[in-house]
């Protein structure tokens, strides 16, 4: 996992010590737009070379449904209470 | 990007199952580890670049607090919940809350700490929660308030739901909503493997 924060210390630090012209900026976005792309069909292969992974999709996929209607759910409502109280006291 | 994104990830599915034979999966394994390292490095030289917002972070700073460390809790908290519905271990469920709906981060993560289901998992969560961001959005800022469309979205504040959130609220929120995106974001490789781990 070290690996990860080396890379993102790494582009931070680059980001923060060098001038990035426009195109260079365009680069870099169309950089992480091929990166993405790269990693998600990578990660597609895993899943399809997986047979006993495909047979439970559809147990998997109502799992996964319920995971992200929950913390959905559970976000919206702290942070909508949570900014109320903060404008409230704005206002005040 | 999110044609793109589907195509790729069914091309691969596709490609996994028809084409590409197991002796493969190591080069598979180096792909994916190389090109999470060349994206993070990426997305840190974005946050590199934007080192004004750290002085932005001054005029909003409480609330710029207290929006990613709602979603955080509430995150976890949802996670939880469906842990206890599926009878999973708390560290599992955890782990999973914390993708924020960085899809192909955590549910990597997770692939390489656990297996390739509860990656699987991990990555529909968050496909299935950007879902959510995208649909729900337009509603949150009608009814409840413009801080509140950060919520759902989570990490991806700063990039793919950014424009969605700017075009149903004000440009306040666009600046809170891309420094959630980067605070998460950076969050999302420390927090899944540390629940992970517990």
């Amino acid at each position: 996992m070290q690996n990860i924060l080396i890379s993102l210390i790494l582009g931070i630090l680059i980001g923060c010590l060098f001038k990035f012209s426009d195109k260079m900026k365009k680069i870099n976005g169309s950089s992480q737009h091929l990166g993405i792309v790269l990693l998600l069909f990578a990660i597609g292969v895993t899943i399809g070379m997986n047979r006993s992974l495909l047979g439970n999709l559809k147990e998997i996929g109502g799992i996964s449904l319920i995971f992200a209607i929950l913390t959905s759910i559970f976000s919206v409502v702290l942070v909508f209470v949570m900014s109320k109280l903060i404008l409230k006291r704005r206002n005040n | 990007m999110t044609l793109s994104i589907i195509i790729s990830v069914l091309g691969g599915i596709l490609g996994g199952y028809f084409f590409i034979p197991e002796s493969f999966t190591l080069y598979i394994d180096l792909l994916i580890n190389l090109a999470l390292y060349f994206l993070i490095f990426c997305v840190g030289i974005d946050i590199g670049l934007n080192k004004h917002i750290f002085k932005d972070l001054k005029k909003h700073s409480l609330i710029i607090l207290v929006v990613p460390t709602s979603i955080i809790a509430g995150s976890l908290v949802g996670g939880l919940l469906t842990g206890y519905i599926f009878d999973m271990p708390n560290n599992l469920s955890l782990a999973i809350a914390s993708g924020f709906g960085w899809y192909s981060l955590s549910g990597i993560i997770l692939t390489q700490l656990e297996s390739a289901e509860i990656g699987t998992i991990a990555f529909l969560t968050n496909v299935f929660r950007e879902l959510i961001t995208v649909v729900s959005i337009p509603f949150i800022a009608k009814y409840l308030n413009d801080y509140t469309t950060i919520a759902p979205a989570g990490a991806t504040s700063m990039d793919s739901t950014l424009p969605i959130i700017s075009k149903y609220t004000n440009p306040e929120t666009v600046v809170i909503a891309f420094i959630n995106g980067i605070l998460l974001s950076g969050l999302v490789p420390i927090l899944v493997p540390f629940f992970y781990s517990i």
